[in-house]
């Protein structure tokens, strides 16, 4: 059972497949859509992309663990957007929080390009998710920088 | 009850909806961009999230400006919404001891182990109409230095014991742990009704019209129904959890994205007859975005049902009238044509009448 985890560690790692689906998932959009737009077409890909499962927006159930019995319960829906493509015989898959299905169809592509080992490709969108990945921790660092002036210690009156 | 079906009046209605548009959208002021709602009217965005049970803050400021700032209004569309859409996977179950937390206070406990952090919070400040709110004049870019100052960040997280395990550890609460893991029940595709499993109160709870809830909470304590006491709450926690579900590849972690929480433990102090009077119990409450009211209710009508036992019309009361869209929609469908409902009860007085030989008309009983 994880007990208060690090500030920073929940932020996903760029040398797994789930890490950079996660990456891929929270980097920002008109970087990602533009790059994937860029690749594909100077790598001449386009002719090779097949669209398994078309963009399409939906929900997961979001299911938590209180502490009082340990008892799961359902807290409410996330809407998401899902794609699934390949390229040759690489499949590619994202799901992004949201109703953004370019962004979702460009984060399964990226999926997809990562898997050919394509070496530019790899090349470009590895920087895009190490500098997705600086973004989270500096807006978390920032973030803890404010409420760190927020802490507080109660004295009791005599 | 019976209804009967009206129609007529197409173009009057049409005409109606376009002239809530049009006076909508053609006012002199300036359209208030989405972004504005999300980033400006915070709290709204959250709250509106949490009834309508829909994690998605721009459809919902969407859904504010369609329908004019109505919240019931918001909600309801939003839930149309979400009913058109296909419910794709289910996350893993996040343990919310995960929360990324951006405040903690512990009201019962005043060094309860890891630091309080106010946050964004004007609890401890004068209520002043401050006419600069919103224009930028009032920002502080540079906040006075707190008195205390934590090392880091990680060190914060990792040293913020929850106050219930420190009571645990003192042998101080009851043990409620169960070792089972029901599946959750999904108030979503079965009505939820008592006697109910705890995770449909909670989720019921959780998405509930957060005047209602407030409005359960208080009559319990201090009106007529009286199934609370001796509130003292030992955490308020506003955070971030992570949303997590399985590569469909792989089978690995992904995590696309967080939502924010709000959570509240809520202490009792166990006093009946049959109940372990050397110890305290909890109650829990946990909902979207931040909105300490709903969690704070919350937590202290979970604590009370469980002590309740569905012995009374408390748990009926919560999962049947707390839900806003349920009482709202009841409430306003009685603005609808109701001509031969009531032309049926004008009829029968009048049949009721004429059936009393002894009785002139006009005379009274």
């Amino acid at each position: 059972m994880p007990t208060n985890l690090l500030l920073d560690s929940d932020i996903p790692e760029i040398d797994s497949r789930e890490g950079r689906s996660s990456l891929l998932a929270q980097a920002n959009t008109e970087e990602l859509t533009s790059l994937v737009d860029r690749l594909l077409e100077e790598a001449e890909l386009s002719s090779q992309l097949r669209i398994v499962r078309s963009p399409h927006t939906g929900t997961v159930q979001f299911q938590v663990r209180e502490p009082v019995c340990e008892e799961r319960f359902y807290l409410a829906d996330v809407v998401v957007t899902v794609a699934e493509v390949a390229i040759g015989n690489h499949l590619g898959w994202a799901m992004r929080v949201g109703t953004d299905r370019r962004a979702a169809l460009a984060a399964a592509i990226a999926d997809a390009l990562f898997e050919s080992g394509h070496k530019e490709a790899c090349g470009s969108l590895q920087s895009l998710i190490t500098v997705t990945r600086r973004e989270l921790i500096d807006q978390r660092q920032s973030e803890w920088a404010q409420l760190n002036k927020t802490i507080i210690e109660f004295e009791e009156l005599d | 009850m019976g209804y009967a079906a009206a129609r007529g009046g197409l173009t009057a209605i049409r005409n109606a909806e376009d002239l809530v548009r049009t006076l909508r959208d053609m006012d002199e002021s300036e359209q208030i961009e989405l972004d504005q709602f999300i980033g400006r009217l915070r709290l709204l965005v959250d709250r509106i999230m949490g009834e309508a049970g829909m994690w998605e803050p721009r459809l919902t400021a969407l859904a504010i400006r369609q329908a004019e700032g109505d919240h019931i209004e918001s909600v309801h569309l939003l839930r149309a919404y979400k009913s058109t859409l296909p419910r794709i996977a289910s996350t893993e179950p996040i343990h919310v001891d995960e929360m990324r937390l951006l405040r903690r206070v512990v009201p019962a406990f005043r060094e309860p182990g890891g630091p309080q952090i106010l946050g964004r919070s004007t609890d401890y400040s004068a209520r002043m109409l401050d006419p600069r709110s919103g224009s930028g004049a009032t920002a502080s870019l540079e906040p006075e230095v707190a008195t205390h100052v934590a090392e880091n960040s990680s060190s914060v997280q990792t040293n913020t014991p929850r106050l219930m395990n420190v009571l645990r550890d003192m042998d101080l609460l009851t043990d409620r742990r169960r070792t089972d893991d029901p599946e959750p029940f999904d108030i979503t595709r079965t009505p939820a009704r008592p006697p109910a499993p705890r995770s449909a109160r909670l989720s019921s709870m959780a998405r509930a019209e957060t005047g209602a809830l407030l409005n359960q909470w208080y009559r319990n304590i201090l009106g007529p129904d009286g199934y609370l006491h001796e509130v003292t709450l030992g955490e308020v926690r506003h955070g971030e959890l992570p949303i997590r579900i399985k590569h469909p590849y792989t089978n690995g972690s992904v995590s696309i994205g967080s939502l924010r929480v709000t959570e509240v433990e809520a202490i009792e102090d166990l006093n009946g007859v049959d109940e372990d009077r050397d110890r305290f119990d909890i109650g829990y409450g946990l909902c979207l975005g931040h909105n300490e009211r709903k969690a704070i209710a919350m937590a202290n009508l979970d604590i009370a049902c469980h002590r309740d036992g569905s012995k009374s019309s408390l748990e009926q009361s919560i999962l049947l009238t707390t839900d806003g869209l349920d009482s709202a929609g009841f409430l306003e469908h009685l603005k609808l044509p109701h001509y031969v409902t009531f032309r049926s009860m004008m009829e029968r007085k009048i049949a009721v009448r004429n059936a009393r030989p002894s009785v002139q008309k006009g005379d009274k009983e």
